[in-house]
């Protein structure tokens, strides 16, 4: 019993200590979007960074990206929009500010078509994010239950069947859910790509300095990690191309 | 070397000759010489004449002659026996370079279509003095005279009388030429009108030379005037001028006896000195001098889009009215404004050059809406006061409905203006600092997500397995009742048989009963407080027992029942108690 209060006890503090946090990033972020407001975008940048320390989602990374891109380090503010992608990979705006700043990188790589389905899934599957779909979970979980105990309980037959196949249903839909929630944490945390921010790189065909340069990559073009070898990440370009690349020139979205 | 001659011949190339009445007979082009052979020092006339025609005339080549003077264009009529007759005629004084023989080349005019040529003209030079006038002029069909001028003749003159000789530029003067005239018989000659150099100028209509009807006199005597020409005259540059006399050849006193006397009179030089205008012109002048009325009307206000509309812009009164520009207006954007067409109503007289001009605009609204052509100015140099005055008109407001679908009115496609991104620029920030969220605050995967999502099967399986349990249990309590039924009745009975040997006939039965109501009981699963003779037939019936075995359990109750109250008789107690101990054994072997 004693254990048990001491653990809530401790919950209790650390939720506190979130909360002022949370009112420290919310101050910051505010006094940058004032500075944004009157062009000083040195100082916006500086409170945005100032409250990414405490928070995460897509408005703060919005926010860096457009400092960024106002400052001219494109290559820091096409890392920002892609990260805010993350949080809502449907977002009009992040989508149109990084479709600019993506003008204005060297590489121009022909991505390959997505089909209007397939646009269609990536949004369902990320449009509510991990904790829309637990929330959805738990809903589902109810219901199953609560179908469930029809089944044993029923008055009638028919109730029972009801119960039975509703359950059954219900669980079902619960557990394909529970896997689109889990991609979607994915997605927002699994570190899978990230942007090329030296001014010109070689990708090597082989984890190794003296090998063989694949192609040129500059400055802001985003690539896909399919792997890690000590510290060099195996990667890919949109066009398919893969290579080596050092891990210094490289930051993970 | 003088280029005078060079400059103004050009500027003649493309002079057009005014009309004249009906032609007695068709045009000819002559070129004379007055002197050849010629001397070197001397100069000599070049007169190259069209008579009976008007057209351009193409002056030849001059370049072995100085040009001395000229062209000088002059015109003259004659009224011989009711036909009228006219020559223009350039005249070119030239002077020899060198000695030698020149060819004075080809003139060309070309009249109603036709291309008339003078022959050339062989010029001989000589040195020395001048060599007396023999008139040689090859190819030459008009007769020319040639006579001494006479500066001055008391009973012939002419005038160039000025209405102003002293004026605003761009004022207007009338010019007068006039001829005084004591002699009774007259023909006119030659008439050497001066060129109006920095002067525009407005002809009056043409008309017939008369004699006015009234006589002037001049230092007593009295002469018969008749007006040559006039004009109307504005000067275009400030300066002082003086007016080229004019010249005038005429034959008087010609009868059937007398061949006449050919005389040439020169006319007054007038000057006239041009002010300049003021300099503190309003914005909107633009070059109208005289005294004006400015008006300005649209034939409609409201108008379908691409529907036309006239703007009539009217000036009228007196004073420079060919010289007045078009205004510059302001029209709304969407206007599309086609250059004015110029309508001039013009009369020239003796009062000057009045009349109006009018300035007419098709404006054509594209776009639907309300516009406003804004106040129209229109500013002159008055020249009866000397001050500048401006004239205002409108402003005109237009209300532009829809063309609901009509096609443009002027043929051209309605041009849509396409709203086009100039700027490239980033889309703003998020203000809603609400929107934030804490670092890893994600709710899928904590513990209370688990608790919410798989807390209710946990919970369900819980219920269930309790709910199992439970019944489970209930069931077990019958199954030993009915496991010890059996035993049971075998110790009741056993406690019969010891009353059975102790005599006490109404304990044993007693006992015998409850070896059979207990066993029955706990068999069936009723509980003791419903044990009943009714309720165990009922349960018998529903397991399907034998009639038999029904009815003996009937028998051994009933006497039972009868025992506790008489004394059994039919049957001793020893074979009761076998009969019960067998129905007890049969009933184990059919109750499961």
């Amino acid at each position: 019993m004693k254990k048990l209060i001491v653990f809530f006890w401790v919950l209790f503090l650390s939720s506190m200590a979130f909360g002022q946090s949370l009112d420290y990033a919310r101050d910051q972020f505010s006094l940058g979007n004032e500075a944004y407001m009157k062009g000083d975008y040195e100082t916006a940048l500086n409170h945005y960074l100032e409250a990414e320390t405490k928070t995460e989602g897509l408005a703060i990374n919005y926010n860096l990206g457009n400092a960024y891109f106002k400052l001219g380090d494109i290559p820091e503010s096409i890392l920002h929009y892609e990260r805010a992608l993350r949080f809502d990979p449907s977002n009009e705006d992040v989508q149109y500010n990084l479709s600019i700043a993506n003008d204005m990188i060297a590489d121009k790589i022909e991505v390959l078509p997505k089909s209007k389905l397939q646009i269609w899934w990536t949004n369902f599957r990320y449009s509510l994010g991990p904790d829309g779909w637990a929330e959805i979970c738990i809903g589902l979980a109810l219901a199953s239950v609560l179908l469930f105990l029809l089944y044993y309980f029923g008055g009638s037959k028919a109730l029972r069947r009801f119960g039975f196949f509703g359950g059954l249903v219900t669980f079902i839909f619960l557990i394909l859910t529970y896997t689109l929630a889990q991609s979607a944490e994915n997605y927002r945390y699994a570190e899978k790509s990230a942007i090329v921010f030296t001014d010109k790189v070689d990708v090597k065909s082989e984890p190794r300095g003296g090998s063989v340069n694949v192609f040129v990559l500059h400055a802001g073009t985003k690539v896909e990690i399919l792997s890690q070898e000590g510290e060099w990440y195996e990667v890919e370009i949109a066009s398919g191309a893969q290579g080596w690349i050092y891990q210094d020139e490289l930051r993970l979205i | 070397m003088k280029k005078i001659g060079r400059h103004s011949w050009i500027a003649f190339l493309g002079l057009v000759l005014f009309p004249l009445f009906s032609w007695g007979q068709g045009a000819t082009l002559t070129a004379t010489v007055d002197k050849n052979p010629v001397s070197v020092n001397d100069v000599f006339t070049l007169k190259i004449t069209l008579t009976n025609g008007k057209g351009n005339i193409e002056t030849p080549d001059l370049n072995d002659f100085r040009v001395v003077f000229g062209p000088s264009r002059s015109s003259s009529y004659r009224i011989v026996n009711g036909r009228q007759s006219s020559a223009i005629t350039f005249s070119y004084t030239l002077r020899p370079k060198q000695t030698g023989t020149f060819e004075i080349g080809v003139a060309k005019a070309s009249v109603d279509g036709k291309v008339l040529t003078t022959s050339p003209i062989k010029v001989e030079v000589v040195k020395g003095a001048s060599s007396s006038s023999s008139s040689a002029s090859q190819g030459s069909r008009g007769a020319t005279q040639s006579s001494a001028p006479k500066s001055t003749n008391q009973n012939l003159m002419v005038r160039i009388q000025l209405s102003k000789s002293n004026v605003y530029k761009g004022e207007q003067v009338v010019v007068s030429f006039s001829l005084l005239s004591r002699y009774n018989n007259i023909d006119l000659g030659e008439m050497d009108f001066p060129t109006l150099d920095g002067f525009w100028t407005e002809e009056f209509p043409e008309q017939e030379t008369t004699w006015e009807p009234t006589l002037e006199v001049i230092n007593g005597m009295q002469y018969r005037k008749a007006i040559l020409r006039q004009l109307v005259v504005f000067p275009q540059r400030p300066g002082t001028f003086e007016i080229d006399p004019l010249t005038l050849s005429a034959n008087v006193n010609r009868s059937f006896f007398n061949p006449g006397e050919s005389i040439t009179v020169r006319s007054n030089t007038p000057r006239i000195t041009v002010n300049a205008l003021p300099d503190e012109a309003p914005e909107s002048f633009n070059g109208a001098v005289g005294n004006f009325d400015f008006s300005a009307t649209v034939d409609k206000t409201e108008v379908k889009a691409n529907e036309a509309i006239n703007l009539k812009v009217k000036v009228t009164g007196s004073g420079n009215l060919s010289l007045i520009d078009e205004p510059d207006f302001q029209f709304p954007e969407d206007f599309e404004v086609y250059d004015p067409e110029t309508d001039d109503r013009i009369s020239v007289s003796t009062g000057g050059v009045r009349g109006s001009r009018t300035f007419q605009y098709l404006i054509i609204p594209r776009y639907p809406g309300e516009y406003t052509i804004p106040e129209l100015e229109f500013s002159f140099f008055n020249t009866n006061t000397g001050k500048y005055q401006a004239a205002k008109a409108g402003p005109f407001n237009f209300s532009i409905s829809d063309d609901a679908g009509n096609v443009p009115a002027a043929g051209a496609p309605r041009a849509k203006n396409i709203v086009e991104q100039s700027g490239l620029d980033i889309r703003y920030i998020i203000t809603d600092e609400n929107l934030l969220r804490a670092p890893r605050s994600q709710f899928f995967g904590t513990p209370l997500f688990w608790a919410g999502s798989a807390g209710p099967f946990a919970l369900l399986i819980i219920f269930l397995i309790y709910h199992q349990r439970k019944e489970a249990l209930d069931k077990d309590v019958r199954g030993r009742r009915k496991r010890g039924a059996s035993k049971m009745a075998r110790k009741r009975l056993k406690a019969a048989e010891g009353a059975l040997k102790s005599g006490d006939s109404q304990l044993f039965y007693q006992e015998i009963f409850k070896a059979l109501y207990g066993y029955l009981g706990d068999k069936l699963g009723i509980p003791i407080g419903e044990l009943s003779r009714q309720k165990i037939l009922a349960e018998l019936q529903r397991n399907e027992l034998k009639e038999a075995t029904v009815n003996d359990v009937m028998y051994v109750i009933d006497t039972c029942e009868t025992a506790r109250f008489a004394p059994v008789t039919e049957t001793s107690d020893e074979v009761f108690y076998n009969r019960t101990a067998e129905l007890i054994e049969n009933l184990e072997g059919r109750l499961k």
